[in-house]
């Protein structure tokens, strides 16, 4: 699963505000914020990176973190993410840059 | 929500802004807010009919400022936006932005490809204005035979179409029957729907509108109607987060009149920035200075900021305060004192406080659940 490409999905509209990521899912009318190192996560969620390498680049920009933990609290994030419907989940990268 | 709302009203981030691109529209309804708007050289380029209107650079620009600033919400609306030729590529624009895009519209003019287009732009929200359940008094409201069965078909093209919409009905003395059978109607159509019986004087000052504002008794009556009580209730929890009225006493006096200039602002079609839709007070035009000097430099936009409900001397005794949703745009309009008793919110607050005696009553008497918890 973590080798599959992560987009934000179409049905979403978005801001990064001081660094805060703010989404609003145009599907239910709904605002949601995230922390610092979720709108970093958000920022790569453009369907050229696989999760795993999203994984990766987390653990490097937050060293002091423990690379285990980096990990699964960003399988939960991803998770929560798509069930939210705020991103989708792709086979192949997606084409532009998005 | 709550916490991105205080965050940006704290930031003075213009969150959520209103563009109407147009004042030129196919119907003439009685009840019409949009006046003639302020007069600028004729010939220039963009220049219609109805007068100038910021073409499509212009719109790119400002959306891009918009962006830069923080902007995430807009509402397109006119007029009739439809009427605009480049509405697509403007949307486009705007969802290249990654902006979130309401469209406010009659529903006239839209047909397949229209909204296949909002469909596949990802158009958050479309609301369309309907003043009845059939052709009858929708089209005396409008004053264009036909105009029902258009915009009921614009309708149904968005709905199969997958679009969400949601179905708009200003409740005046002409349709005072009708609502609820248009709340019947959108039901049936899968759209949301929302009343309104605040008709407002136009945008302009003229005061026309205000004969079809329905009496104080009526508008009990309407309140009372559980239709109207669920979306009271949002209304609510929006008054609470907006700060639009206060509920406790003690906090009103340090609390911001609304959110206008705080974090909602409005752009006219020939590109006046106003604090809100509702606020024409002139801070600045886009042509002249880009939108970030505006929003954050206008000293019309600090003046309209840095006024608290303290400032609302005149108010400060009222017993209604405390249920009061005074909107200081409307106070300006229609009593011409930004700073003064409203005459909408006073007619709105008293036909609540008439809802809640008699709310108390039926409690009392235990003999039905009250309408209002």
């Amino acid at each position: 699963m973590l080798a599959k490409y992560i987009a934000r999905n179409e049905n979403t509209a978005s801001r990064i505000i001081d660094g805060q990521a703010v989404i609003m899912t145009l599907t239910d009318n709904t605002l949601h914020t995230l922390n610092a190192v979720g709108s970093r996560i958000w920022e790569l969620c453009t369907g050229q990176k696989t999760m795993e390498e999203i994984i990766q680049i987390i653990q490097e920009e937050y060293i002091s973190s423990r690379p285990d933990e980096i990990r699964s609290d960003c399988e939960i994030f991803f998770k929560d993410l798509y069930s939210k419907g705020m991103v989708v989940i792709l086979d192949e990268k997606a084409q532009g840059n998005n | 929500m709550k916490d991105i709302i205080s965050y940006v009203q704290e930031k003075k981030i213009p969150l959520a802004v209103h563009i109407n691109l147009t004042r030129r529209c196919n119907l003439h309804c009685l009840h019409c807010c949009v006046g003639k708007g302020r007069k600028t050289a004729s010939g220039q380029a963009g220049t219609t009919e109805a007068g100038f209107e910021l073409g499509l650079m212009h719109i790119q620009r400002v959306f891009e400022e918009l962006a830069q600033v923080g902007c995430l919400l807009l509402t397109l609306s006119g007029g009739e936006v439809l009427l605009r030729d480049d509405l697509l590529e403007i949307i486009s624009r705007a969802r290249e932005l990654d902006f979130a895009v309401k469209i406010f519209t009659n529903g006239t003019l839209v047909g397949r490809k229209e909204a296949q287009a909002f469909h596949r732009l990802r158009i958050q929200e479309v609301h369309v204005s309907l003043y009845g359940a059939d052709a009858k008094i929708h089209d005396l409201i409008t004053g264009v035979s036909g105009s029902w069965t258009k915009s009921m078909e614009g309708i149904r093209w968005l709905r199969e179409e997958g679009v969400a919409v949601k179905v708009k009905c200003p409740i005046m003395k002409q349709n005072l029957a009708e609502y609820r059978k248009v709340y019947e109607l959108a039901v049936s159509l899968g759209a949301d729907y929302a009343f309104d019986p605040m008709i407002t004087v136009r945008d302009d000052g003229n005061r026309d509108p205000l004969n079809y504002r329905i009496s104080q008794e009526d508008l009990q009556m309407v309140l009372a109607d559980p239709i109207f009580q669920t979306k009271r209730k949002s209304y609510r929890e929006r008054e609470e987060s907006f700060a639009c009225s206060a509920s406790m006493m003690s906090e009103i006096s340090e609390e911001v009149l609304c959110s206008a200039g705080h974090y909602i602002c409005f752009i006219s079609p020939e590109g006046d920035i106003n604090p809100c839709v509702q606020l024409p007070i002139f801070c600045g035009n886009v042509l002249e200075h880009d939108f970030q000097w505006i929003w954050y430099h206008s000293p019309q936009m600090l003046r309209i900021r840095n006024l608290r409900m303290k400032d609302v001397r005149s108010c400060n005794n009222c017993r209604y305060l405390p249920w009061c949703a005074r909107c200081p745009g409307l106070a300006y309009l229609e009593d011409g004192d930004l700073l003064g008793p409203s005459s909408a919110a006073c007619w709105m607050v008293q036909a609540k406080e008439g809802d809640r005696q008699f709310n108390n009553q039926i409690q009392a008497n235990n003999q039905i659940q009250p309408i209002v918890t």
